[in-house]
């Protein structure tokens, strides 16, 4: 049984992945809780992290992936992890990290103003010029002006580099029971000197976890336009003719339930996605499909959030809960998940029978008894 | 897609105007939020009923081997009597049928069968969210197809069966019969029998997918749908038995015609045939409006239209007259059990010595219990009352001392008579079938032999039973409960001390807390013998254990029992028989126990407990140090028991003024208490020390720590529990809300 578990961070991704196998793999780590605020219903993700891996009895995550430098998508990681590069990120209550995945873009990018982006940067750099404990996405070229720079021979690593449309090498069905392919970041722009677009180089992977003969496919969509999407969409279906890798039985949804995902018009009540973005959820959605909304709770209409412009959009989440319908599959959004005055991790495990989006009673005992108690004098 | 719902039973009523307390519960909680995944709809009123109309999400797998929905509605129907388990029923018009679904007279609703055990076992630890737990995880696990386990039996076809045919065991031999077929009734079994000869017909339908009939048939109407639906023409064969008994003769006219119907069982629709389930069914006819006496033959053969009776005397129909379908004959439904053989007992030679020593009640006369009476009564010990409700079913005949002429008989009766017979006097064990639970008539009986007696003898195997006589008010008999573990190698012995100041469920208590600290109890607990189902019903689980494992223990808590009733101090002993023949005794400490009672709980706790407490607390001086409280709530019974604790994890902060309970490998420690007692202990609560000289009255940070867990255990429906530990007779417990002063513990 693998499973994967979503946590409660407003709009900001986190998602662990535990293979069968016990390998733990990280998308994203954006820790946006506020330790001073005692309302604050975002998990405390470094203090979940730390315990889940103090319960496995590990001092470390084979993998973490940055899909892009976003906030949303790193907060915090320079206080949990352990990085090679610098001393001062080396402690023992810091999470070492076997294998950082991350897109090409996070290797040349040249205009980060943020310290923590900066600080990744860094450690990924650091490791591709150690040549370890790194995998990039992208085509080779794309590095071939940073690794000129930095005296580092091309074909030296190679090995270190996953193109669009390829499978990650570390995984497959006989070793893990999971296989990764490759959606994003592609080569599709012919002029290479154009300013990078995050979102559009962000990584975008599909995961199919495969159990006993049973395969359970899983889309994680980072914060992906629908400009980008339509790209995955046609590169995948008509170039390359492989539209399984676009099938779905679990989605984290592109950018927090972002109209921007479907098509360019918010709409009123429900966005229209543009045709081939349409084209990815009517027709590729699996019986009983589960689609992930890492955001806050979707708005009311009328409301004050729904007024703003930032996601979540009630329009794109009415498109969603339109697409399940026909499907029977369920909707959930991680601040509302199990409900939106408390939230709690959201934990889908994929079996034989595919994904189960776990309900469970948590007894008393079992929160007491994971949890610390509060201060008593 | 529409969803279909039908209308739950009653009208509705506002949920301020219910009055049946689970059902109050149960509305408030759904309607304050507490209960994740299930929402409100309605209340409603029927009569004595009281309806609690909501909605719950189901942990649903993609793949489904039943057609589970995420979201169901369902109706939890309360009596006025919390005796009897709420009626669970799905109001989607379209619920499948699937396993474990309780047998009706209609089809739907659909009813859920949520509980194996009886609801006296379930009541103690019942709260509303705790029951749409168990609705919700019934859902999941049917969703999935593991509610009922690969390794498990296959469901029974039907259920709840008004009697027992009892089956000759050379029925199917060669040669005459010895014995006749006999029915037992199951309902009113202080109803005399009904007499007359009984005469089968056979029948084998084609295969059915297990758990797929789910309504019971009422009338031969019915039951022939039932049948042909699975392929055949019953009614056709039928007619033709009866058409070959007439043509064998006269002699069956006034025989009573039974069915008895072979369902051959697969596991999946296209599967092997498993097992071949029998089920009977009696034919009957309208006596008046209510009431159905035994339909004869002659009259069945007339409704069936194979003859026509003309001055008593049927004339055979030919061809048959097929528009006759049966419409006015009515069934019930039988267990058929095949008889046992002649049964060997061991030859009686003692004669009692007459004496009139202690009087006693002995309640339960099962296996274990009916052979340490029959010891007792071979060495004169006491005068009797032996209270048990049961009657004496084939297959008790494995490990009961009656033998088996009492077949279909009450234990209580045939036990008193058996042990009246060593004896000179004629009432030294006296019967009275009754249950100490639901006996409305024999209420003054049952009082009057309880309140008579010196010692109450628990033999009942049950938790409820013993937990009932330790609250039973009116009588200070003494209480001691003998019975066996659930693996059937253990024997145990818990009795009060003569002055009932330690009562059975404290001492129950302190017996949980030695079987997780006390290495030579480990497994004691564990459930490792087959457990084996006889009959057609969920409740009638009975384990499969050797007799002489009984005798063993019989012998040994006889002679316990006698040393026990002779000395007046409490006990808690167990003994464990080991693979080789050899026997460890273990006698387990019992502490004076300590009550408090607050407005809506009652604590119990025992000296060793605080003292424990103390201990830890002394060691950490002058830091501050804490742990979680292990032990029970009886939810019935309003009682919080504190049996033990886990100390302060190691992560935990502990400095002078403050205490932070950390958390690492505590999941795993509780899990195990849970396990090794077969859940009957469990997290109940926090405790905290305070420095020296300093009052246990709650901190400010203290009812911070109070409201977290006034809200951790509002999710199951059950109250905070808070302990802090002072000096030396310092130490306060504070439950459900919160005081300002110092509840301090009367140690």
């Amino acid at each position: 049984m693998h499973k994967l578990t979503f946590f409660p961070l407003s709009n900001a991704d986190c998602c662990l992945i535990d293979l069968d196998n016990g390998t733990k793999l990280l998308i994203d780590y954006a820790n946006t809780h506020n330790p001073d605020d005692d309302n604050d219903l975002r998990c405390d993700l470094e203090t979940l992290l730390k315990e889940d891996l103090q319960d496995a009895n590990r001092d470390s995550l084979d993998v973490v992936a940055f899909t892009h430098l976003d906030e949303d998508h790193y907060k915090g990681a320079s206080d949990v992890f352990w990085f090679d590069h610098a001393k001062k990120y080396q402690s023992d209550e810091r999470i070492k990290i076997k294998t950082l995945w991350v897109p090409a873009a996070v290797i040349t990018e040249t205009s980060l103003d943020e310290k923590e982006a900066q600080i990744i940067q860094k450690e990924a750099r650091h490791r591709l010029k150690e040549r370890t404990g790194i995998r990039v996405f992208s085509r080779p070229e794309k590095l071939k002006n940073w690794c000129d720079n930095n005296n580092i021979e091309m074909d030296k690593i190679s090995d270190l580099i996953t193109d669009a449309g390829q499978i990650i090498p570390e995984f497959s069905f006989t070793t893990h029971g999971v296989e990764f392919f490759v959606h994003s970041p592609f080569a599709k722009r012919l002029n290479e000197s154009e300013v990078e677009d995050r979102n559009q180089d962000s990584l975008v992977v599909h995961a199919t976890f495969r159990v006993g003969d049973v395969d359970t496919r899983a889309l994680f969509l980072a914060d992906t336009s629908h400009e980008n999407l339509v790209d995955i969409v046609t590169i995948t279906r008509d170039i390359k003719q492989r539209p399984e890798r676009l099938q779905w039985d679990i989605v984290k949804l592109p950018h927090h339930c972002s109209y921007l995902s479907l098509g360019p018009e918010k709409g009123i009540d429900k966005t229209n996605p543009v045709e081939d973005v349409a084209w990815l959820w009517d027709s590729q959605g699996q019986d009983g499909a589960i689609l992930v909304s890492t955001s806050k709770p979707i708005p009311k209409k009328n409301s004050d959030e729904d007024k703003e412009s930032n996601p979540p959009h009630r329009q794109a989440a009415q498109y969603y809960y339109d697409v399940l319908k026909s499907i029977d599959g369920q909707f959930a959004v991680t601040m509302e998940h199990p409900k939106s005055s408390e939230p709690r991790p959201l934990i889908i495990e994929i079996s034989e029978s595919k994904a189960t989006l776990k309900k469970t009673f948590l007894s008393a005992a079992f929160v007491a008894s994971t949890t610390r108690s509060p201060r008593a004098g | 897609m529409v969803i279909a719902y039908i209308e739950a039973p009653g009208l509705p009523v506002d949920p301020t105007d219910l009055e049946i307390p689970s059902a109050i519960n149960l509305a408030a909680a759904l309607n304050g939020g507490f209960i994740d995944y299930a929402r409100f709809i309605e209340t409603r009123s029927l009569e004595s009923e009281e309806i609690v109309v909501f909605e719950v999400d189901v942990e649903r797998p993609q793949i489904c081997s039943y057609p589970i929905h995420s979201i169901e509605r369902i109706a939890a129907i309360f009596a006025k009597s919390f005796e009897i388990t709420p009626k669970v029923l799905s109001l989607r018009k379209d619920f499948p049928d699937v396993p474990h679904l309780n047998l009706q007279d209609n089809e739907f609703p659909r009813s859920l069968c949520l509980y194996e055990e009886p609801f006296q076992n379930i009541k103690r630890g019942w709260t509303a969210p705790r029951f749409i737990a168990r609705i919700r995880d019934w859902l999941a696990l049917t969703a999935r197809g593991s509610l009922h386990q690969e390794d498990q039996p296959l469901e029974p076809i039907l259920l709840d069966p008004d009697g027992i045919l009892l089956i000759p065991s050379n029925a199917f031999a060669e040669g005459s019969m010895t014995q006749p077929f006999r029915i037992i009734p199951l309902r009113d079994t202080d109803k005399e029998p009904e007499s007359g000869k009984v005469l089968p017909i056979f029948y084998t339908c084609s295969p059915q997918t297990h758990g797929i009939v789910k309504h019971r048939p009422k009338t031969m109407t019915e039951l022939t749908n039932l049948l042909d639906k699975a392929g055949g023409d019953f009614l056709s064969e039928v007619r033709n038995k009866l058409r070959i008994l007439h043509q064998n003769g006269i002699d069956y006219l006034d025989s009573n015609l039974v069915f008895l119907i072979g369902f051959p069982k697969t596991r999946t629709p296209d599967g092997p045939v498993e097992t071949t389930e029998h089920w009977a069914f009696q034919l009957r006819v309208l006596k008046d409006q209510q009431h159905t006496i035994p339909a004869p033959i002659s009259f069945v053969g007339q409704a069936l239209g194979v003859w026509k009776l003309s001055n008593g005397h049927p004339g055979l129909l030919i061809p048959p007259d097929i528009t006759k379908q049966g419409d006015d004959i009515f069934l019930n439904v039988l267990n058929p059990i095949l008889g046992m053989n002649a049964d060997t007992l061991a030859h009686l030679n003692g004669v009692n010595t007459g004496t009139t020593t202690p009087t006693c009640c002995a309640i339960g006369v099962g296996a274990l219990g009916s052979q340490i009476l029959m010891n007792i009564a071979r060495s004169g010990f006491g005068k009797w009352t032996i209270i048990d409700d049961d009657i004496l079913l084939p297959h008790n005949l494995a490990r009961h001392l009656l033998p088996g002429h009492f077949i279909g008989q009450l234990k209580a009766h045939s036990v008193s008579e058996f042990a009246n017979s060593l004896s000179d006097s004629a009432d030294v064990f006296k019967p009275l079938s009754a249950n100490i639970f639901t006996t409305e008539k024999l209420k003054p009986e049952l009082d009057k032999a309880l309140n008579g007696a010196d010692i109450i003898l628990d033999m009942s195997a049950s938790v409820a039973v013993a937990r009932k006589l330790a609250h039973l008010r009116g009588n200070n008999a003494r209480r001691i409960s003998l019975f066996m573990s659930p693996s059937g190698f253990d024997l145990i012995l818990i009795a009060e001390d003569a002055n009932r100041d330690i009562r059975l469920d404290h001492l129950e208590m302190q017996y949980y807390r030695a079987c997780i600290r006390d290495s030579h109890l480990r497994g004691h607990l564990e459930i490792s013998a087959e457990r084996q189902r006889y009959g057609r019903s969920c409740r009638d689980l009975s384990s499969r254990l050797p007799q002489n494992l009984v005798a063993l223990h019989a012998a040994i808590g006889t002679k316990a029992f006698k040393d026990v009733s002779s000395q007046s101090i409490p006990s808690i002993l167990v003994w464990r028989s080991q693979p080789d023949g050899s026997i460890m005794r273990i006698e387990v400490p019992c502490y004076n126990s300590i009550q408090m009672k607050f407005p809506s709980w009652t604590v119990v706790t025992d000296k060793a407990v605080v003292a424990t407490l103390q201990h830890l607390r002394a060691n950490k001086l002058p830091n501050e140090t804490g742990g979680v409280l292990i032990g029970s709530f009886d939810v019935d019974q309003h009682i919080i028991y504190i049996a033990d604790t886990i100390p302060s994890p190691p992560d935990s902060e502990e400095w002078p003024t403050l205490y932070i309970r950390g958390r690492h490998g505590l999941r795993p420690e509780v899990e195990r208490i849970n396990t090794e007692t077969d859940g009957m202990l469990e997290y109940i609560g926090e405790w905290h020390s305070h420095p020296k000289g300093i009052k246990t009255l709650p901190s400010s940070d203290d009812m911070l720590v109070f409201q977290w867990i006034t809200i951790l255990m509002n999710r199951e429906g059950l109250p905070a529990v808070m302990m802090i530990i002072g000096d030396q007779g310092y130490s306060s417990c504070f439950v459900a809300e919160m005081e300002q002063r110092e509840n301090l513990i009367p140690a």
